[in-house]
């Protein structure tokens, strides 16, 4: 079967491609950041990343208005979830959500709920969440500050998974994506020292062992990292190369 | 279309690929183009009524479009989009397969085709698409869209990025489709931070950049000391900041 597909003129394209807001200072605001250890970086959970958490639910699935924002159809109380997958050792700074409703009943509220659990899925506690409140149309956005918690992420210990949470049944409300923010921490400093010339007292000692245990660097030998020797271009090539695992071509 | 400095590498690119080398998906350094594939089953075919299978930005409900596959695309901030291929085979070699990157607002709202991946062959029946033609043959068949002519900087705190892909027919099946990508440093700033490294320094951008991520807080009194030797520990102190290193 052979399906057309609607022609139409194309007026938003150039505006939707322009979206990037200038800072006052005229640089492209880029916060969500990859590296670094002083500002927030970003992780975004889409909305189709979110699943019914009850299958037998029917759910009214992606359509809202014009946006692909996920309803909840008539499930009420635990109703979608998401697994996010932030790096080891990230610190949780913010969640952010961004919510939809087609009316403005004062009773809709959508709560996006951020859990942690035992490595094994149990014991489930509750670090925090974002409701919606009643506002009509898509684009509400709602965030709350996670830093009280100085939860950082460890696998080892927890899983961590978003939930979405009604507490009407009227269906008019949708989930239309989830923000969460973090910072990427440097390990704490090891009890005993690798190299002898670089004892726990050092300042740069946490930075040094961090390197060591990474495999970036061996030290120059003899037990020694010799932290005075200035690097030679040479060197800053290993470590470069070792440190982001570089691949070419 | 391209600059000297781009044409030299994707020459060089095409050199590596005629002497055999493998094109390894990168996810570091700026010159280089990184790969990002999202599989088949990364698609989400739940979506008989996904509103933007339609052309044009506020296309709605599509009744009878059962085929719309639709999955996120998550690349860095600050990620230049260079490429979209799209993967499909075929049954009956008849039939085409077509899908495109749309840029919504960061409550996926909005969303507008990638006008760079309107491109297709000449036989292909969707204009405006990614779209791989009519396959004379069975079996796979693939399209690429050349999209580094709009410079499109990915960032995530205004957008969010969606692929969608469906096909004319039942007997086209999605492969998958692999984004290209380029990590860039941000621009310089206007105002200098350190007084010895003036806006006019050639390493500008670059100091600007560390300072701003706090990877480097220069070496005291207002200054980074732009010329002085780097000494080991100071080179440890970069990059496990620079990293946020974990460990064990």
């Amino acid at each position: 079967m052979k399906r057309g597909i609607g022609i139409g003129a194309f007026l938003g394209a150039a505006l939707a491609l322009a979206t990037s807001v200038a800072a006052e200072d005229g640089r492209p605001q880029l916060r969500a950041k990859t590296y670094g250890i002083s500002q927030d970086s970003l992780y975004h959970v889409p909305v189709t990343e979110f699943a019914p958490r009850d299958t037998s639910t029917t759910y009214a699935d992606y359509v809202f208005a014009n946006t692909l924002a996920r309803t909840t159809g008539g499930c009420l109380g635990q109703c979608l979830e998401a697994v996010p997958r932030l790096p080891n050792g990230a610190l949780l700074t913010k969640i952010e959500a961004y919510f939809c409703n087609t009316d403005s009943n004062p009773t809709d509220v959508l709560g996006v709920h951020l859990y942690k659990s035992w490595y094994d899925g149990t014991n489930m506690t509750e670090m925090g969440a974002v409701y919606s409140a009643s506002s009509n149309g898509c684009g509400e956005d709602k965030v709350e500050d996670l830093t009280p918690l100085n939860y950082q992420v460890n696998y080892w210990d927890n899983q961590l998974i978003l939930i979405v949470e009604t507490h009407t049944t009227n269906g008019t409300q949708a989930l239309a994506g989830v923000n969460l923010y973090y910072r990427l921490e440097v390990s704490p400093a090891p009890p005993t020292a690798t190299f002898n010339d670089v004892p726990t007292t050092s300042p740069q000692f946490q930075f040094i062992e961090a390197l060591a245990a990474s495999g970036i660097t061996v030290g120059c030998g003899g037990g020694n990292y010799c932290p005075n020797s200035p690097l030679t271009r040479g060197q800053m090539a290993v470590y470069l190369a070792k440190a982001l695992g570089l691949q070419w071509p | 279309m391209k600059s000297d400095r781009w044409s030299l590498v994707v020459g060089l690119w095409m050199m590596a690929g005629a002497l055999g080398a493998q094109s390894l998906p990168k996810a570091y350094g700026t010159t280089a183009v990184s790969y990002v594939e999202i599989p088949a089953v990364a698609f989400d075919s739940s979506l008989p009524a996904f509103p933007f299978v339609q052309d044009g930005p506020f296309a709605r409900y599509t009744p009878g479009c059962s085929g719309c596959l639709v999955a996120p695309l998550r690349l860095p901030s600050g990620a230049k989009i260079v490429s979209l291929e799209l993967d499909a085979v075929d049954t009956d070699a008849f039939d085409f397969a077509f899908g495109t990157l749309w840029v919504c607002d960061r409550w996926g709202a909005n969303c507008s085709k990638h006008p760079a991946a309107a491109v297709g062959p000449a036989d292909c029946a969707f204009a405006g698409w990614v779209c791989t033609g009519k396959a004379f043959a069975d079996g796979p068949t693939t399209a690429t869209a050349d999209l580094t002519p709009d410079s499109l900087v990915v960032d995530n705190t205004q957008n969010s990025y969606l692929l969608t892909a469906s096909a004319d027919a039942s007997t086209v099946t999605l492969g998958g489709m692999i984004v290209g990508y380029v990590l860039q440093v941000s621009p310089a700033p206007p105002t200098a931070t350190f007084n010895d490294v003036p806006t006019t320094d050639p390493a500008f951008q670059f100091i600007e950049a560390l300072a701003a991520s706090g990877v480097t807080v220069g070496c005291g009194g207002g200054n980074y000391c732009p010329d002085m030797p780097l000494t080991r520990r100071q080179m440890a102190v970069y990059l496990a900041k620079a990293l946020g290193l974990q460990w064990p």
